[in-house]
Formats: C-alpha cells, sequence, structure tokens
C-alpha cells in the first residue's frame, strides 16, 4: 500500500491535563477562518460561531467545586454522520481524512447540523459583517462564508494546503510540525497537537498512543481524528 | 371505434336505462351489422354490456413493464451517478444497496403510474366520438347507442324498426363529415418549448456565484489602505544602502523580467513583445538621456508612471512593487549601460 | 353494482343537486375569500423577509437546526393520507360508503401535498438554489447525494404528488364531460380540454375502470412509502429518542390518524354549507368514526412501545429526552397532545351514539389535527434540545415570522379549497349515480 503511505491523515490530540481554558484557540480560530461576529444580541440566543470552543463543566458541590474544560472542535470522523445525510453533497470526506464542507454547493438544508453528535456544525443565520476597518483583516485565504450556510473547523485547510505546497517546492517531504492550524499555533500550554497520523514517529501518532487516550462520544462510533487525553484521577 | 368514412351514415338512438343492450346487439348483428359498427355511450359505465372491444395490449402489461423500466431508471439514478462521480462521504457505500432499492422503488411507481395515466389518455381520446353526435340527455341517464351503417336506405329501414321495436326513444341519422383532428399544432408548439427547455437545461451550471466577492483583501487587488499624503516608508531611499551591490541588480533584472520587459523589451531597448499595440513606443532605456538621469528621478517614473501630454504612457507600479524592489529595478537599469 | 339495482331515476336529481355548489355563490364566498387573501399575502410577505434578511430571522439555533417548518411539512404530508387512504384503501376493500367521501378527501391530499412542499423551501438557507436537488445533467457532472435520506424523500414526495394528482384527476374525467355540457362562462374551455374528449363510450369506461383499478393499489403503496420515508429522515439519523426504528410505521399510522380528522372536518364544512345532508348522512361519521378510533389505539400502541423500550433500557442521553418530555419543560404540550388525541378520541368515539353526531366528529377530528402537529413538534424539538454534550442544550419557541408562514399556508391551504370547490364537483357525480 505505497500509494496509501503517501496520502496524510490530519488527526489532533487535545491534551485535557494541559488545558486551561483560556480560549485563546477560540480567538485565534475567528481571526484565521474569518468567522463571523454575531453580537451580543445572536449570543445570546445561543447563535455565536466558534468554530472551537471551550466547554465548561462544573464537577462537585460548593465549595468543593473544580472546572473541567474541555476544547470541542469538528472531529473530523472517518464514519462522519454529517457526511452522508447531505442531499447535494456539499459535506464530504477527503483523501486526508478531512470533513470538507463545500459552501458553495450548500443550500441549507441543516441536516448535518442535527445528525452531528458533537453540535459542531454552525449555520450563517444572516450575511456576515465586519465594521470598518475589521474587514481590512480578513483572511483571503478563507472564503467568507454568506447567508443561509453551514460551516465548520476545517483543520485550517488552507495551512495544510500551504504547508504541503511548501514542502513540494523545496522538494521535501511534509515534516511533523510544518502544518500547524490556528489554534494548534496559539496555544500557550501547547494543549493542541496537529500532524500526520499515518507516520508512526509523528507527536500526534505518539501521544495518540498514550493510555490517556480517549474519543469523545466514542460509543456513537463515529470514528473521531480528534483524540483527547485525560489521566484517570 | 373504426373510421367513419364518406360512405357512411350514422344512426343514433335513445334509450331507457331499462334497455336490454345484450339482445339489441345480438339483433343487430343477425340483421347484418359488425359490432364494432355499434357504440354505447352511457352515463355509467355498463358492467353488462354486451360488446366490449378489448385492446391489443391489456393496460396491466403496460403497466408492469413501465414498472421494470422505473427500477432500471431508479438503479441508474441512484447508483449510476453515484458511480459517475463517486464522493466518499463518511463510511457509507458509493452504491448502497438499500438506497438503490428505496430510490427504485418510488421510481418504479412513479413511471408505472404515469405511464398507465397516459396510455389511458392516449386509448380515451382514441375512442372519443364526436362531442357534438352525444346526446345531452345521456347526463340524465339515458343510453344512446350509435351506429354506423353504409348509405343503404333499405337496410336502414330495417335497422330502425328493428330499433323501434326493441324501445328506442328517438332515431336520428345524418351523414356525417370526417372530423378533422384538432390541437395537434399547438401540441406540437408546446413539444418543441419543452425540448428547448429541457436542451437549455443541459447547459445549466452547477455552481453559483453567491460568495465570488469577498470582502478580504485579495491578491492583484489594487490597495485599500493608503499611506497619509506625505509620509515616508519607514525603510525609505536614504536609509538603503547607496551601493548597488550584485545581489540588488541581480533581483532587479528579475523584477524587470517580469514587469517591465514586455515594454521595454528583455535588454531594454523598446522592443518589447507589445509594442506593436502600444500608440506611443516605449523609452529605450539604453539611450544616453535616459541613463543620464539621476536614480532619484528614475525611481519616481518608475513609482509614478509617465505621462506625455496629459496621458499616461507608463503606469504606476507603486502598487506592484514595493520600494526597495522598485530601487532594485533601477539599479538594474543603470547598470545597463555598463558593459 | 348490478345494473339493475340502480335507481336511474335518481340521477337528474343528483345532476341538479351536485351540481349546485359550481353554480350558486353566497356573498359569504367572496368574503372567505377575500380574508384568506389577506392572511396568505402576510405569510407570502413574512417568507420575502425572510428569504431578504436570512433564515436567522426564524428562532432556530444551534442545536435546534430543524424545528417547526419540518413539523409543518411532516403535517402536511401526513394530512395528504387521508385522501389516498379513504379513497385508496376504500376502494381496494370495496366499502361502497365512501362513494360521497373520496373526492372531498383527494382534494385534500392534492392540496396538502403543495402546501407540504411549500415548507421545504420556507425551509431552506439559500432557497434560490434549490435546483441543486433536482438530478438535471450539468457542466459540473455533479449529481445530488441518494444516499442522503432527503432525496429519498424528495423523490417519494414528488413521485406522491404525481401519483396523487393522476388519482385525484381519473375519477373526475366523466365528471368533467358532465360539467362541459352543463356550464358555460369562463369554465367551459377549462372543461372541455380536462374532460379529454369523453364521451362516456363503453370502451372509454373500461379503459377508465382498468386504470383506476390498476393505480390504486399502487398508490397505497406509495403513500405507505412517502410517510415511511419521512420517518426515516429522523430513524436513520445518530440524534437521541430519533433513532428508532419503529419511527417508519409511527409515521405512517400518525398520518392516517391526522388525515382523517381532516376528512371529517372536510366533511362536516361542506355538509353544512352546501346541505349535502342527503349524500353525507350520520353513517359516514360513524364509519369514518370507527376509523378513527383504529388510528388512536394503533398510534397510541406504537407511541407506548417507543416510550417504554427507551424508558426500559434508561441510556442517559435518550431519557433526557423522555424525561424532559413526561415531567420536564415539554410535558404541558405533551400531555395536552396526549389529552388531544388520545385520551379524547378514546373518550367519545368509543360511544356509538357520539359517533352518529356530525359535529362531534368533526370536533373531535380538529383536536386530533392540533395534537397531531404539536406532536410532529414535540418529535423535533425536545430531541434536538438534548444533544450528547450537555453543554449544548437548548430551546426553542417559534419566532413571529415563523408563526406568520404557518398561518399563512394554512390560509392559502383552505383557500386552493375553496377555489377548487367552484371548479370540481365536491362529490364525485357519476360515482354516487353507481
Amino acid at each position: 500500500m505505497s500509494e496509501e503511505k503517501k496520502t496524510h491523515k490530519w488527526e489532533m490530540v487535545i491534551d485535557l491535563d494541559r488545558c486551561t481554558g483560556c480560549e485563546a484557540c477560540v480567538v485565534a480560530c475567528h481571526a484565521e477562518n474569518n468567522v463571523r461576529i454575531s453580537g451580543e444580541d445572536e449570543a445570546a440566543q445561543g447563535r455565536a460561531i466558534n468554530w472551537i470552543r471551550i466547554e465548561r463543566y462544573w464537577e462537585g458541590e460548593y465549595p468543593d467545586v473544580r472546572t473541567r474544560f474541555m476544547p470541542v472542535l469538528c472531529q473530523h470522523c472517518d464514519d462522519a454522520p454529517c457526511e452522508p445525510v447531505c442531499p447535494v453533497y456539499a459535506s464530504y470526506h477527503t483523501p486526508e481524512g478531512l470533513n470538507a464542507q463545500v459552501y458553495n454547493r450548500c443550500i441549507g438544508v441543516r441536516y448535518c447540523g442535527n445528525n452531528c453528535p458533537y453540535t459542531a456544525r454552525q449555520f450563517n443565520w444572516f450575511d456576515p459583517h465586519w465594521d470598518e476597518p475589521l474587514a481590512e483583516q480578513l483572511n483571503p485565504d478563507v472564503t467568507v462564508r454568506q447567508n443561509g450556510i453551514m460551516e465548520k473547523c476545517t483543520f485550517c485547510v488552507q495551512r495544510i494546503r500551504q504547508g504541503k505546497e511548501r514542502a513540494e517546492k523545496e522538494g521535501r517531504p511534509v515534516r511533523d510540525g510544518d502544518i500547524t492550524p490556528a489554534c494548534v499555533q496559539t496555544c500557550p500550554t501547547s494543549a493542541l497537537v496537529f500532524g500526520d497520523r499515518r507516520d508512526p514517529d509523528s507527536r500526534v501518532s505518539k501521544l495518540a498512543r498514550q493510555d490517556r487516550a480517549f474519543h469523545l462520544l466514542e460509543s456513537v462510533g463515529t470514528h473521531p481524528a480528534v483524540t483527547y487525553l485525560k489521566r484517570l484521577t | 371505434m373504426r373510421p367513419v368514412t364518406e360512405h357512411e351514415m350514422t344512426v343514433r338512438a335513445l334509450f331507457k336505462p331499462s334497455v336490454y343492450l345484450e339482445s339489441l346487439v345480438a339483433k343487430l348483428r343477425d340483421a347484418g351489422v359488425p359490432e364494432d359498427a355499434v357504440e354505447i355511450l352511457s352515463p355509467l359505465p355498463l358492467h353488462k354490456a354486451a360488446l366490449l372491444r378489448p385492446a391489443r395490449v391489456p393496460l396491466h402489461v403496460i403497466t408492469i413493464i413501465a414498472g421494470v423500466v422505473g427500477i432500471s431508471l431508479g438503479v441508474m439514478v441512484a447508483g449510476g451517478t453515484a458511480l459517475l462521480y463517486p464522493i466518499v462521504t463518511g463510511e457509507k457505500p458509493i452504491v448502497a444497496p438499500p438506497v438503490l432499492g428505496i430510490i427504485a422503488f418510488e421510481t418504479m411507481m412513479l413511471v408505472a403510474i404515469v405511464t398507465t395515466f397516459v396510455t389511458m389518455l392516449v386509448r380515451i381520446r382514441s375512442e372519443s366520438r364526436n362531442a357534438a353526435e352525444r346526446d345531452p340527455r345521456i347526463d340524465d341517464g339515458f343510453i344512446e347507442v350509435i351506429l354506423s351503417l353504409p348509405t343503404d336506405s333499405a337496410r336502414f329501414e330495417m335497422v330502425r324498426d328493428l330499433l323501434q321495436q326493441t324501445g328506442a326513444l328517438e332515431i336520428r341519422h345524418r351523414h356525417p363529415t370526417p372530423s378533422v383532428p384538432h390541437g395537434a399544432e399547438r401540441e406540437g408548439r408546446v413539444t418543441a418549448a419543452v425540448l428547448v427547455a429541457a436542451w437549455s437545461l443541459c447547459g445549466m451550471q452547477a455552481c453559483s456565484r453567491d460568495m465570488q466577492e469577498q470582502p478580504s483583501y485579495q491578491p492583484q487587488e489594487a490597495p485599500r489602505l493608503h499611506s497619509p499624503v506625505g509620509s515616508v516608508p519607514r525603510e525609505s531611499r536614504s536609509v538603503l544602502k547607496s551601493l548597488p551591490t550584485q545581489q540588488l541588480v541581480d533581483e532587479g533584472a528579475g523584477l524587470f523580467r517580469i514587469n517591465c520587459s514586455h515594454c521595454h523589451g528583455m535588454d531594454g531597448t523598446g522592443n518589447g513583445l507589445v509594442i506593436a499595440y502600444l500608440k506611443e513606443k516605449p523609452t529605450d532605456l539604453l539611450a544616453p538621456d535616459v541613463q543620464a538621469l539621476s536614480e532619484a528621478a528614475l525611481y519616481d517614473t518608475v513609482t509614478y508612471g509617465r505621462s506625455v501630454d496629459g496621458r499616461d504612457v507608463m503606469p504606476p507600479f507603486k502598487g506592484e512593487m514595493s520600494a526597495e524592489e522598485r530601487r532594485s529595478v533601477v539599479m538594474y537599469v543603470k547598470s545597463l549601460s555598463q558593459p | 353494482m348490478e345494473q339493475e339495482d340502480r335507481h336511474w331515476e335518481r340521477i337528474p336529481k343528483i345532476n341538479h343537486e351536485l351540481l349546485a355548489p359550481l353554480l350558486v355563490t353566497h356573498w359569504t364566498y367572496f368574503l372567505l375569500i377575500g380574508v384568506l387573501a389577506c392572511l396568505v399575502a402576510a405569510g407570502a410577505g413574512a417568507w420575502t423577509y425572510q428569504v431578504q434578511t436570512g433564515i436567522g430571522q426564524t428562532n432556530l439555533h444551534p442545536p435546534i437546526f430543524w424545528a417547526v417548518y419540518i413539523a409543518s411539512f411532516i403535517f402536511w404530508v401526513g394530512a395528504s393520507h387521508s385522501g389516498t387512504f379513504i379513497s385508496g384503501v376504500l376502494r381496494l376493500t370495496k366499502a361502497e360508503w365512501r362513494r360521497p367521501v373520496t373526492r372531498i378527501a383527494e382534494l385534500m391530499t392534492f392540496i396538502s401535498l403543495i402546501i407540504a412542499t411549500l415548507f421545504v423551501f420556507y425551509h431552506l438557507g439559500r432557497v434560490w438554489r434549490w435546483y441543486y436537488l433536482i438530478p438535471y445533467p450539468n457542466q459540473r457532472e455533479m449529481w445530488p447525494n441518494f444516499r442522503s435520506p432527503l432525496m429519498w424523500d424528495a423523490t417519494a414526495v414528488f413521485t406522491y404528488a404525481t401519483a396523487s394528482t393522476i388519482y385525484l384527476y381519473l375519477p373526475l374525467i366523466p365528471d368533467f364531460a358532465l360539467l362541459r355540457e352543463r356550464i358555460g362562462g369562463w369554465r367551459k374551455p377549462l372543461y372541455r380540454v380536462l374532460s379529454l374528449g369523453w364521451t362516456g363510450t363503453q370502451n372509454q369506461w373500461q379503459i377508465l375502470e382498468t386504470a383506476m383499478r390498476i393505480i390504486t393499489p399502487l398508490i397505497v403503496m406509495v403513500m405507505i412509502s412517502v410517510h415511511s420515508i419521512v420517518g426515516w429522515d429522523f430513524g436513520v439519523s445518530l440524534v437521541p429518542a430519533w433513532h428508532s426504528t419503529i419511527f417508519a410505521p409511527y409515521f405512517v399510522v400518525g398520518a392516517v390518524h391526522s388525515g382523517m380528522g381532516l376528512v371529517a372536518i372536510g366533511l362536516y364544512v361542506l355538509r353544512k354549507i352546501y346541505r349535502l345532508d342527503d349524500y353525507i348522512t350520520p353513517e359516514h361519521f360513524d364509519k369514518l368514526a370507527k376509523l378513527m378510533l383504529v388510528t388512536t389505539l394503533s398510534l397510541a400502541y406504537l407511541y407506548f412501545a417507543e416510550l417504554l423500550t427507551i424508558w426500559y433500557a434508561n441510556i442517559p442521553d435518550h431519557m433526557w429526552v423522555v424525561d424532559a418530555l413526561l415531567t420536564g419543560p415539554f410535558a404541558v404540550p405533551f400531555w395536552f397532545m396526549a389529552t388531544c388525541i388520545y385520551i379524547l378520541p378514546l373518550a367519545t368515539l368509543t360511544n356509538p351514539a357520539f359517533r352518529q353526531w356530525p359535529l362531534g366528529v368533526m370536533i373531535i377530528g380538529v383536536l386530533i389535527n392540533i395534537g397531531m402537529y404539536i406532536e410532529r413538534v414535540l418529535i423535533l424539538v425536545p430531541p434536538l434540545s438534548y444533544p450528547r454534550l450537555p453543554f449544548n442544550w437548548g430551546s426553542y419557541f417559534p419566532s413571529w415570522v415563523e408563526m406568520t408562514i404557518i398561518v399563512g399556508s394554512l390560509a392559502l391551504a383552505v383557500l386552493l379549497y375553496a377555489l377548487a370547490v367552484k371548479i370540481v364537483p365536491v362529490i364525485s357525480i357519476w360515482e354516487e349515480k353507481e
């Protein structure tokens, strides 16, 4: 299977023991991916769009309360429930294991959003808007999505493309650490690690093999590409 | 019903619903009137009607054939299109048998029902009598028997007597004019319109231009945020190294090839590829008066372009090249005169 | 039916009485049309507003991506089962009492399907790209994804709409021929086209009856498949309390249940307005009420089976939903719904005297439809409100745009029915003569 070795399988590891819940990843993702700013009113309605969010859970009873943080983003499932339900192929699986969303195909039936057990998919309820001069900081490599379509984490596919193209130009294979999505790059505690799971020596492969590893909602059988690490106490 | 010819006449008899049609038809047959020349019009289906000429192909056979066609249509649509454009979604197979079953069931029903309906329409129309012949009293519960007879007065008399004996309330006869097929032209036009619409559909694009205009800053787009008037680049000309290094000149040569050579030519003599289309010949950069210009003057020309008599003959390169790049181009132009 | 058994002498009377609704128009009819048109205009305005500004005019938000539009879609597809069931199944079983009821029910099927299709369009995020759902050849060689249950749905609803239009039309052909003779004015050319040159020759009768005999069982199968597929839209998903094998039969029975209720309403109203007491008798209401009783019991049985399996297995993700329904935030609508569609019909329709009371049966029909609408919303909203990661739980109540569109669509359905009554005889004239 030499052909298979050539393609990558992009995966992420999230170390919950390292996550401090600072939400730097959320901000970085907003900046990198032109995620629309929803504003106060829409956020109150539950419509704030986040491609990655920090889920916060409380443990114990007052005063012995502990906070648990869990960053959740699109899990890029191998058997993604969101993909086959799309009637127009807006949601499909790339050969590199990404769960891609084709904005131009999407007609907004929103079945994928319902069928995602992680509620990772977000919908554009209105046309996006940025106050001047905020529009000037928009990333030209990422499409600004219009009203009426679904969107979600892409694992910063534009950065993956860039990394692969640079490596090709320099005539070398993509090295581990060449490609970092915005959230991974920003994480101050390096709780997020990204890489090629087909490469057994990549950091992501090594971490995912640890016995702390688990998948979110593993029982649903979606085979997520995001592995969480958590020490059992 | 066989077509009515010019040598025939139509006899119409109106009966009460209690008429015993079977014996009437039998009597007519004995009198030499063939069964297919007899037509019975009624406001209700007469299940015991004597004459029913069965169609050549029974309707249910057509329905079954159409159903099979529908199944293959469904398999083609659901499986064939998936194979034509195989897109991986989740771990579902490209051609999934349960999906084929569901879609094929629906298309089977669709094609079967529509075909049955259309066949029925065609047959109803072909069995239709001229509506003007129809007695409106039929709707109030009478039965009309229509006979097509050869124009022969003796036989007509006999048939009329026969009908009267059976209890006809009223008997009329006339020589019909062959009916002219109507509406064919309009139907043709409708068909043509449908075909044209279907053909134009084939050229349709499956992509939208919905998100084509992006608010983000795009490559090749004119700069949006301009520096205020009079501001100086942080790395301005004065702070740049004054001596042209070979590296700077080489970089300038590359930029010259990209930005300048199509007009000024690869060697700078002004014989670029596009001069045939220019009204104003580009300047020969090797000319002594050009080479005599100062670096600053050349830099300004590259930056702001040049205009002769109010017409722009050379565009500004402020947007295309940075200050440093423009300077390296100037270095290269200066180096052209050196051997 | 033996020819000798027929009462041919009644035919002129039937003609006269059943054509009257098409010929005589009371001034209140125009008032009704006016009011309905205003409501439809309001709904159209709300939809335009929603398309212009964004689907955000609804109160949808993650994790509730589907709500009342889809609930209305299910409801109206369900309502369309009225005609097919009454006229299809009863024609198959040769139940003679169906005769005056079929046309009323078939018209409902036809109009319900138009309204149901509209709701798909209200729901789409980019409705101007709806044609991506059609498998048409195009430059990109892109086809729709038939692995998606929504494509099954689109195929099935299209088949069903086509088939039920044909099914409505078939027994109309002889009636159109009658109307062609009896009604002049602007409707004359219409009837001339629609009657297809029907003259009533014996071969025409035979072809028509054969076609109806063939199409009737087919359309009953299509009817069952359509609501099964609508049920599978939910059943095949991963959403807790949707993912259930019982959804397909449950949806079919539920659809027939609400369809019966609608027929009861239609029968009562038309009988009252057009004084069709000679044709639609308490006997008909009695038969209809018995059918409603059957669907009530079947539906209650299926509902119990579903809740019991979830409750006993006690899987947390599923139990959140059931708890929310039985005792939680959705308890009030849930128990109201249960009262409307199970308890009241069972309490009343089991009484033979009640079944003979047209007004009572009609009221139960209204209650069943209100209850079934709430039931559709409860199928959608509570399971979506409790996704597996509790961080994302949400709740939902429709916005004014959604409500205006729903009311406007209901008005459109009634308006279409009121207009259709002036073109189509509400009781199949020739079948009644027979």
